[in-house]
């Protein structure tokens, strides 16, 4: 459909640059997408995501770099590069009052899909988010996860090949979580689409092709799941300790590799070597020793020196923070 | 120019669009039974309530005495000032959705389309003002009961005047919406202008023609005679009574062409604000 | 399907709002027929005399009268007439001394334009009319001549008549009443009587004058009844008697029997 080289990224990102007053939302922040991938977004809150997401959708215009949708440059030709894409924003874009069809229906019309073609779309959609059901209810009735499935459905009425999709998850329950993610991946391997997905919840995207690492603006790491975790990651070794005086002893002996300590549990830095050393060791003083395999949490941690819990909020209170930097009228 | 993905022309897909967002704006307010409920309830309360109610004071003789006044009865007098009355609330009502889609999200979803931001806009327009005409043609279900005669000529004629009149305030409803964050800070300015606006506009009472300039001023303060001979909506107003009572204070050609410059001048402005969001 | 169910039921609800609309359009509007019922006449003021509207011959009454006579048959009421010397003389309604007390409609010479409408309310038009000129022997051209003039109608436009006149260098003298017209003319100090048509042209049929419309130029005017403003009720009551009385032609009837239009124009 699209002249596209095998080579040629879906997405590509040169050098952007954003800057909100005196923040520097994005920093020369390059990356590259390729077709078909599932591609992650990983960051805490502010830590730009949106904002990419924004300029990637044409809403918003970098100060410098340039932006590639397809090969599309979507600052010289945004109706073209909007075309490609489907997009599910962070907070629900639909319309309350009509029904799920007529949401549908009017993505539809504004794609400038036919009647056959739409008709036929929203059906097979429908189905493929298990929505068929509630084809004519009316939007305001759906529960947040079903609207996040609607949504989902209605970015791809226009047949679109890249899929990008800012926090899809924030909100929701862990089990409306779960099938979301269950419903992206099926659509990307039935439809062989690209995905770029940003979230803050690392658990998210341990199964994507790709995960890159932002933190204020700029890009930290950016590579497949296990080879972040090979270079960044840490092995984490639990100790719960018999007595006190066994605590103590532990703490101060191997204060240098101390990540956190209460009152049962020890976590130590940890690698094969070390793990079996200590075993030896330190085998009467402790009740229990679980070893930790690196996670992505521990990747983050590396890279940023502190947990990407430490900045989450709730939903409403984005969508509040949204609002008061002047939502899509950001300047 | 066509596009190779879809193999529909740019402007079949500007025109698709524009449907899609007009079909939108008349079935949420099919949906809207605030709304629907205010339509029927203004000319039940206008043209009924009180054109009945003033009526005995409009007579041709008071106390035995004969009185001269304008050549209509109240009730057909105050007729088409009702059909604008709703005109007037529809429109604003349909700007303040700007303001909702803005701050919940739905205008996301267009501008990411492939729609011009003209055509976003004129779907919104175009949405707006067929829903404010047909809370227009609400009050003329009660022409019979105003005595006023109503001819396919006649009613062809007002539904013009109505559509331009509701094209020019539901541009206005935009451009204001573009400026106010809140649906507080609208629900102030629809009570501090809109409403003075519509009763200063000869709709309630008449600047009687038959006078003179002199004698009109000495009827009513000079100051209230200037604010309705220079507010636009009593030339709209004015053109709608031409039509459908063959009364008119004004050339009746003034009422078409305010309405119709005002319309473009603020369709534009509010094209010229859209562009830069 | 759902879809369908939801169209048809926003469609019956839009419905059921015109249909609420219409019934409380039903609504009556005022008390003026009711208060009519219930003292069992219509009320109607008319001026003393003016042929062939009223006449005071209690066989040919007159075209009005006659209607008038119709009608209230139609309604069911009884006629109670009131003779009033002032109507049609006085050029000042105010001093007619008329009240929504001792008239619900006047009648016998009103005619539709802003200036009737200016304090009533207006019927059905019934006849056309407009000036015309009557003389004993026709006239082609009237400039130069003397007339003399009777305006007896309230509202025909008597400014355009004198400003037509003017033009065409005639002298003017004001009559005060159809005898002093008919006397004048048949002594011969006036050339011509110009005055409302229809009594013109009962004039010229009882004297075996000439008569004739004034050109164009000088509008022609529909002759009605006239009301209060206000009293809808008795009003639509009215306009549907008389087109019981056009639609099975006993308007027509009447009006055959009386109206003699000049039937040439100058």
């Amino acid at each position: 459909m699209t002249s596209m080289l095998n080579s040629s990224p879906a997405i590509r990102l040169d050098e952007i640059s954003k800057r909100y007053g005196r923040t520097l939302a994005l920093d020369k922040v390059s990356l590259k997408v390729g077709e078909k991938q599932m591609f992650a977004l990983l960051g805490p809150n502010g830590a730009g995501k949106t904002t990419l997401m924004h300029i990637l959708s044409t809403l918003l215009r970098p100060d410098t770099g340039k932006a590639f949708v397809a090969g599309i440059d979507v600052m010289r030709k945004p109706l073209q590069a909007r075309r490609r894409l489907g997009i599910v924003f962070q907070e629900p874009s639909l319309d309350d009052r009509l029904s799920v069809h007529e949401n549908l229906d009017l993505h539809g019309l504004i794609f400038g899909v036919p009647r056959t073609l739409r008709r036929q779309r929203i059906e097979e959609l429908l189905a493929l988010v298990e929505l068929t059901d509630w084809a004519d209810k009316i939007t305001r009735t759906l529960s947040s996860g079903m609207k996040r499935r609607l949504e989902i459905a209605r970015s791809f009425i226009h047949d679109s090949e890249i899929l990008l999709l800012d926090e899809p998850t924030v909100g929701l329950d862990p089990q409306t979580r779960d099938r979301i993610w269950h419903y992206i991946r099926r659509l990307q391997t039935e439809r062989a689409i690209t995905v770029l997905v940003t979230t803050h919840y690392i658990e998210e995207v341990e199964n994507c092709d790709q995960v890159c690492i932002i933190d204020n603006g700029k890009i930290l790491a950016n590579d497949k799941p296990e080879a972040l975790k090979r270079q960044f990651g840490q092995q984490l070794l639990r100790i719960v300790p018999k007595t006190e005086a066994d605590h103590t002893e532990i703490v101060t002996r191997y204060a240098k590799r101390l990540s956190r300590a209460d009152e049962t549990e020890i976590i130590l830095i940890s690698d094969d070597t070390f793990s079996e050393k200590f075993l030896a060791e330190n085998g009467v003083r402790i009740r229990s020793l679980s070893i930790e395999v690196p996670s992505l949490e521990s990747v983050f941690l590396t890279l940023t020196g502190r947990n990407i819990r430490d900045k989450e909020i709730g939903a409403r209170e984005q969508t509040k923070a949204f609002g008061k930097i002047g939502g899509e009228h950001t300047r | 120019m066509t596009d190779p993905g879809t193999k529909r022309s740019v402007l079949m897909i500007q025109l698709g669009g524009l449907y899609g967002l007009w079909l939108r704006e008349v079935k949420r307010s099919f949906r809207d039974r605030g709304q629907l409920i205010g339509g029927i309830s203004r000319p039940i309360l206008w043209v009924v309530i009180l054109g009945i109610g003033l009526n005995p004071y409009f007579r041709g003789e008071v106390f035995g005495k004969v009185n001269f006044v304008v050549p209509f009865t109240y009730l057909q007098f105050i007729f088409p000032a009702v059909i604008v009355l709703n005109i007037l609330f529809t429109s604003v009502q349909s700007a303040v959705s700007v303001i909702w889609d803005r701050e919940f999200g739905f205008l996301r979803e267009v501008l990411v389309s492939p729609l011009s931001r003209g055509t976003i806009l004129l779907g919104k327009v175009l949405g707006g003002a067929t829903v404010a005409v047909m809370h227009g043609c609400l009050v003329l279900l009660l022409a019979k009961f105003a005595d006023v005669n109503l001819t396919w000529i006649k009613v062809l004629e007002s539904l013009g005047l109505m559509a331009m009149l509701a094209f020019a305030l539901t541009s206005l409803g935009v451009v204001i919406a573009n400026h106010i964050r809140s649906f507080q800070g609208f629900g102030i300015f629809s009570n501090a202008v809109i409403l003075p606006l519509y009763f200063t506009s000869s709709s309630i009472f008449p600047l009687d023609p038959a006078l003179t300039q002199a004698q009109t001023r000495v009827v009513y303060p000079e100051w209230l005679v200037i604010m309705v001979e220079w507010n636009p909506l009593t030339y709209a107003i004015d053109s709608l009574r031409g039509a459908l009572i063959d009364y008119n204070q004004f050339d009746p050609h003034l009422g078409i062409l305010i309405m119709g410059a005002s319309g473009l001048v603020l369709f534009a402005l509010a094209l010229f604000e859209f562009r830069r969001v | 399907m759902k879809r369908m169910y939801r169209l048809v039921s926003e469609l019956g609800w839009l419905g059921l709002i015109v249909v609420l609309l219409l019934l409380v359009g039903l609504v009556p509007p005022d008390t003026s027929l009711l208060e009519m019922r219930k003292t069992g006449a219509l009320k109607v003021c008319v001026p003393t005399s003016y042929p062939p509207l009223v006449t005071g011959d209690p066989t040919q009454p007159g075209i009005d009268i006659e209607i008038l006579l119709a009608i209230s048959d139609y309604i069911g009421v009884e006629l109670l007439l009131s003779p009033n010397d002032a109507i049609g003389r006085d050029f000042n309604p105010l001093n007619w001394d008329i009240t929504r007390g001792n008239c619900q409609v006047l009648a016998g010479g009103f005619v539709d334009t802003t200036l009737t409408r200016s304090f009533l309310d207006i019927g059905q038009p019934y006849a056309e009319t407009g000036w015309a000129i009557v003389a004993p022997t026709p006239i082609e051209y009237i400039d130069g001549l003397t007339v003399g003039v009777l305006t007896n109608i309230y509202g025909l436009d008597r400014i355009g008549l004198s400003r037509y006149l003017r033009e065409q260098n005639v002298k003017v003298r004001i009559m005060r009443n159809s005898q002093e017209l008919v006397d004048g003319v048949a002594s011969g100090e006036l050339d011509g009587g110009v005055t409302e048509a229809l009594l013109a042209g009962k004039l010229a049929a009882d004297k075996d004058w000439w008569t004739a419309f004034l050109p164009d130029e000088l509008i022609r005017y529909n002759l009605v009844f006239g009301l209060w403003k206000g009293d809808l009720t008795l009003k639509r009551k009215i306009v549907q008697a008389f087109r019981q009385l056009e639609s099975d032609g006993t308007l027509a009837a009447i009006l055959e029997r009386y109206v003699q239009l000049p039937k040439e124009q100058i």
